[in-house]
């Protein structure tokens, strides 16, 4: 078999089983399928498998991390829309879990770009005492972009 | 009188210009001080209608 057959093999067999998959993934029948697959499975499995898919995310991270990390942002986005409650609960558990990490993303955060406009937005709506979402956008813009050559400066100099 | 978008445009400008060091350091703190004193007047003028707009709100109301 040639390599370009072989390729369209692998292409024809991903797009069968991608629409196999979309068929059936809702059925009770598969549901209950995978339940008991999962119940059945040994914890020498269950952690093989865990480490392949821990592989398979470093791979893909290591290949393409701009695809990975809008992958990411677009599930997060996709969850928070379908069960608000639910990822909120988690979010405030996993902080109370990583203090540490939540105080260095805040850093983080604060040291982008987006982390000085949205700083300075609430700086100038506790200065003039409205909400930050009745402060017109050209205002915060033009202050952001001020503070960040006076910060400049000052690292400069 | 400058405008804001303005005031974002020459700001853009100067932060790359001071990056490639083009322009003196103290003469970039002058300007971004003065751009300063815009954007306060800028605030200035939008607290005003802020203050004017709930004013006319409460006349209303005790109407």
């Amino acid at each position: 078999m040639t390599p370009e057959q072989l390729e369209r093999k692998r292409k024809y067999n991903r797009e069968y089983s991608a629409r196999k998959y979309a068929e059936v993934k809702d059925t009770p029948e598969f549901k209950a399928k995978c339940k008991l697959a999962s119940q059945n499975c040994t914890e020498e499995q269950r952690a093989r498998k865990r480490k392949s898919n821990r592989e398979n995310a470093a791979r893909w991270l290591a290949k393409d991390p701009e695809k990975v990390k809008a992958y990411h942002r677009a599930y997060k986005r996709k969850m928070y829309k379908e069960s608000p409650e639910k990822v909120l609960k988690r979010s405030s558990a996993w902080k109370k879990a990583n203090v540490a990490r939540v105080a260095a993303n805040q850093v983080k955060w604060r040291n982008t770009d987006m982390g000085y406009l949205s700083s300075c937005k609430g700086n100038l709506a506790r200065q003039l005492g409205v909400a930050a979402k009745d402060l017109p956008d050209e205002l915060v813009e033009a202050k952001s972009a001020q503070l960040k050559v006076i910060r400049l400066i000052r690292d400069l100099g | 009188m400058k405008t804001l978008s303005d005031i974002k445009q020459d700001m853009s400008d100067l932060y790359e210009q001071v990056r490639a060091g083009q322009v003196d350091l103290k003469t970039a703190g002058e300007l971004a001080n003065i751009s300063g004193k815009f954007l306060k007047a800028e605030q200035l003028q939008l607290a005003r209608e802020i203050f004017l707009n709930s004013k006319q709100l409460v006349i209303e109301n005790d109407a």
